[in-house]
Formats: structure tokens, sequence, C-alpha cells
């Protein structure tokens, strides 16, 4: 029994010593193949597909860093403003949820984790939202960077997932209420502990007298912002913008806002990719899952991708994206200049949009106060932040940079979960 | 029969529309439907609906656009999934 323990660990210590862009693949092959019975070629196409898309994302973030990098420290120096820390994405959020030992069991702890909460009636959600527990692998990579300790930060995947289901439950009267959909539940690691962080705000905002009476319409804002709501619009102003404040000459503005249109745009091409190698994973465990609560009284936790496009959260995520590139450049001692992270802005805001009952106004005024937050949260985590990507595969940034990003970077649970690691003894 | 368009939209045109997508891929091929798959997010709506014929919503659409609407969320929750694929089929398989 011994022999065989010390064979699997030596099998495992060899995989984890192996290139990141064979590790995850592997893993996810082995998983589809042998425990989810899915068909060899099935299996070898997705863990490709994984493969593929890591590269991608290395690809990405090497790109964005060799042009912002440059366009951060001349806007530094141009403004003398102290935003030392490049926002790499939340592609970076994935490499350092898939590239630690912490992502080699991830999946099964946060399954297990769910199947016990729900026979002990902890929670009423089942989270077949596989993709999204990167979000809870991310939090497990992060304590990992800071103790090298496998448990501890498997410790922290199984903490985070059981966390979550339990913001699920909470949340789901506005996902009924508010967006309509019944027996469906959030359990978004981004999305659903913003209810938590924001409420405070809402309470506030809802003691401002006057402040219903004024009236902006989800429609009129989006027509208002036009192409220039999408990532290649978006990305194209950012890019101009950044450019303009490092003092560049239109010659190189222009290629920068080209840059940042791509890199927006690829971005959730390459994420794409990756979804697709999970799917026979995802797929088979949500079968799985299923196939054991048939019948009983639960909520279907899924993405908040289905919340998103209602007009009233599309609109208080545009109208904070100019607003929030305002607060990273005059918020004092803020270091993180958010830029490909507003990709990703709505996710931000469907339980601040419910909270406030669909009123704009205050959305955007708690926005303001949560984004504040953010920004300082993803400036303190950046040192671990960068520690972790470049041990997983982000190519390093020009001297006296960081890197970090919002999702999950700036948020509560990683900021306090990296603290919790570093009082740790290790 | 001329080729048919569906336009599929998410809230971030990434995890949720891929696997819808790959789902329809799957079903358009078994029942030998000869379609064309454009996805996209909420805000890109505009652009990525034009021409379809029809529109499988995974988020809340923005407004109509004139396009009947099938509501895909069945592919990601795994409810009602196979009744949803059958309404589909049913609504490219006419003229």
């Amino acid at each position: 029994m011994e022999a065989i323990l010390q064979a699997i660990k030596a099998f495992f210590d060899w995989l984890i010593s192996l290139n990141n862009y064979v590790v995850m693949p592997v893993i996810i092959f082995l998983f589809a193949w042998l425990w989810f019975k899915a068909k060899i070629g099935d299996a070898f196409r997705a863990a490709l597909r994984i493969a593929i898309g890591y590269v991608g994302l290395s690809m990405i973030i090497g790109f964005l860093i060799n042009n912002l990098g440059p366009a951060t420290n001349d806007l530094v120096k141009n403004l003398g403003l102290n935003l030392t820390t490049v926002d790499v994405g939340l592609s970076t959020s994935l490499l350092i949820s898939f590239g630690t030992r912490v992502a080699l069991t991830y999946i099964p702890v946060c399954i297990v984790v769910n199947l016990i909460m729900l026979a002990f009636k902890w929670t009423k959600t089942i989270n077949i939202d596989i993709w999204n527990f990167w979000h809870f692998a991310f939090i497990g990579g992060l304590v990992f960077t800071v103790t090298q300790n496998y448990w501890y930060g498997t410790i922290a995947v199984a903490i985070s997932a059981a966390l979550l289901l339990v913001f699920a439950d909470v949340t789901q009267p506005l996902v009924e209420g508010f967006f309509n959909i019944p027996g469906i539940s959030i359990p978004h690691g981004t999305t659903a502990p913003l209810f938590f962080l924001a409420w405070p705000f809402v309470w506030l905002v809802d003691r401002i007298p006057g402040l219903k009476n004024v009236e902006i319409t989800p429609e009129s804002i989006q027509k208002r912002f036009g192409a220039f709501g999408e990532p290649p619009g978006l990305g194209l102003i950012v890019g101009v913008l950044l450019g303009a404040l490092a003092g560049w000459p239109v010659a190189k503005v222009l290629p920068l806002g080209v840059v940042m249109a791509g890199v927006f745009f690829l971005l959730t091409r390459i994420v794409a990719i990756l979804v697709e190698g999970l799917m026979p994973v995802a797929e088979a465990a949500k079968v799985y899952l299923k196939e054991r609560y048939k019948g009983r009284q639960i909520f279907i936790g899924l993405d908040s991708a289905l919340l998103i496009g209602s007009p009233a959260v599309m609109s208080v995520a545009l109208i904070m994206i100019p607003i929030t590139l305002g607060l990273a450049v005059i918020l004092p001692g803020n270091k993180f200049l958010v830029s490909v992270d507003l990709v990703f802005f709505p996710f931000a805001f469907p339980f601040i949009v419910a909270m406030c009952r669909g009123n704009i106004l205050k959305s955007v005024i708690v926005g303001v106060c949560v984004m504040v937050i953010t920004l300082y949260l993803a400036t303190w985590i950046a040192p671990v932040f960068t520690q972790g990507a470049l041990a997983t595969g982000m190519p390093p940034l020009p001297a006296g940079l960081l890197g970090s990003n919002m999702f999950d970077g700036g948020f509560p649970l990683p900021s306090i979960f990296t603290f919790l690691a570093g009082l740790l003894p290790h | 029969m001329p080729s048919k368009k569906v336009a599929i939209i998410c809230g971030c045109g990434v995890a949720t529309s891929t696997v819808v997508r790959m789902k329809l891929d799957q079903l358009f091929k078994t029942n030998k439907l000869d379609v064309t798959i454009s996805t996209g997010s909420a805000p890109e709506a505009a652009t990525i609906t034009h021409g379809a014929d029809l529109i499988i919503a995974i988020t809340p659409m923005p407004r109509d656009f004139g396009i009947p609407v099938i509501n895909g969320v069945p592919f990601i929750s795994g409810v009602g999934e196979e009744e949803t694929a059958q309404k589909i089929v049913l609504a490219l398989s006419q003229g």
C-alpha cells in the first residue's frame, strides 16, 4: 500500500514538474477518459483544447505586457502618478487557477464539498457550473503561492466552494424576484460575493432622500455607447486613452488602441477554447450531480452570464467603465490601472442592480463604492498575485511594475484568504 | 432548402455561448440541418442577429429585433433540454 501511494505521489510530482502547458491537459484527459468514460478520441481532443487555450492565454498576456508595460511606464513618468500595477486581466487569474498543483484536484474537491453540503442540508444549491470552479482554484492557487502547501491550497478551494454555495442560496430570491429565473441560483465567484460587499452601500444609498426621482433609462445608455460598448471598440478607446496619457505621439497611440482592441476581443475567444476543452468533463459532472438529486427541491447553480444581458446591468457596467478609469487615476494610494478587466465588468453588477431594484443611479453610486474597494484590494494583492502569475506562466513584467487584476484579484474572498494564508506557519 | 442562420446571444460571449454553440452544432448535424451559427454577447446583439432566422437567448435580450427568440438556458441547466432542442429543430425545418 505504501509503495502504491509513493508511486502515485511520484507520478504527480513528475507531472507537476512538467511545463504548465502539459499538466492540466493530462489531468483533464485522464478525468474525461477514466472517470467520466469519454471516448479516447474525445478526451484527447478536449485535452488538446485545454493546452491550446493555455498557450493562447500566455500569448495574449505576453502581448498585452509588451505593449501595456511601456505605456504604463511612460504614463507614470508623464503624469507623475504611481500607477505601477498593470491590469493583466482575467487570463492571468486562469493561469494561476490552472497552474499550481491545487489545480490537479479542484474539480472533484468542489463536487465532494457540494455533495456533503447537500447531504447535511447546509445548502439547496447544486453547482453544475463546472467552468466557474476556476474561481475556487484561483483562491487555492493564491494560498498555494503564499504557503507552497498543496493542503492549505486545497482547503481554501473547499472553503470557497462551500461559501459560494451559501452565497448562492442567499441571493437566489434576487435571481427569481428581479431576473425572473426560478429554480436557479448563482454560485459565481465574481458575482455572488459582491452582494455582501455592496449590501452596506445599498443600505446607505436607500437612505439618501430624493434619489428615486432621478430617471435614467437603460435603453438611452446603450444607444449612446454604441459600438464602443463592445470589447473591440472599448479596447480601442482604452488603448488610445492610455497612449495619450502616456504622452505618446498619435503614431504610437493609434497602434496601442488597435492592440488593446485585439487583446480585449481575443481574450474572450481564448477563454472560449478553454471552455470547449473542459466541456466533456463538465457535461459528465453535470449528469453525475443531477442524477443524484433528481426530484429533490434544489436550486441549479449556474453562470451569472445568464443575468448580465439585462439592459439595466449592461448600462450600469457601461457607465462604470469611464468612472472606474477615473477612480483609478485619482484615488490616493491606488496603484492599479484597470484596463483589460473592463471586458468582464458586467459580471460585477447583477446583484448590485437587483438590490437597487433596477435604479441606474443608485446602482452606479453603490458601484463606485465597490470599485474603490476593489481598486485598493487589487493594489494590495499585487505582490502575491505577481509571484503566483510568474510561477504559472505569465511572462515577466518590465522592471518596477507589478501585475494584478480585478477579477478576481481585487475581490474580498481572494484577499481575505491570501491575508490569512500569510499568517499560517510555513 | 436555403441555409438558415442562428444567432446565440449570451452574457459575454465566452463560457455559456460556447457550450450552447457546441450543443447546437451537434443538434444540427444529427438532424442534417444546414445552419450557420454566430455567437455574441448582449451588447453585440444588433450586429450578430442581423439576418438571423432564429435567436437563441441565454441572457435577457436588449430589445426586440423582430426575429423569433427561443430561450437557450435549458442547454446550460439541463432542465428541459430535450424539449428546447425539438422546438429549435421544428422552427428551423419550416420554410
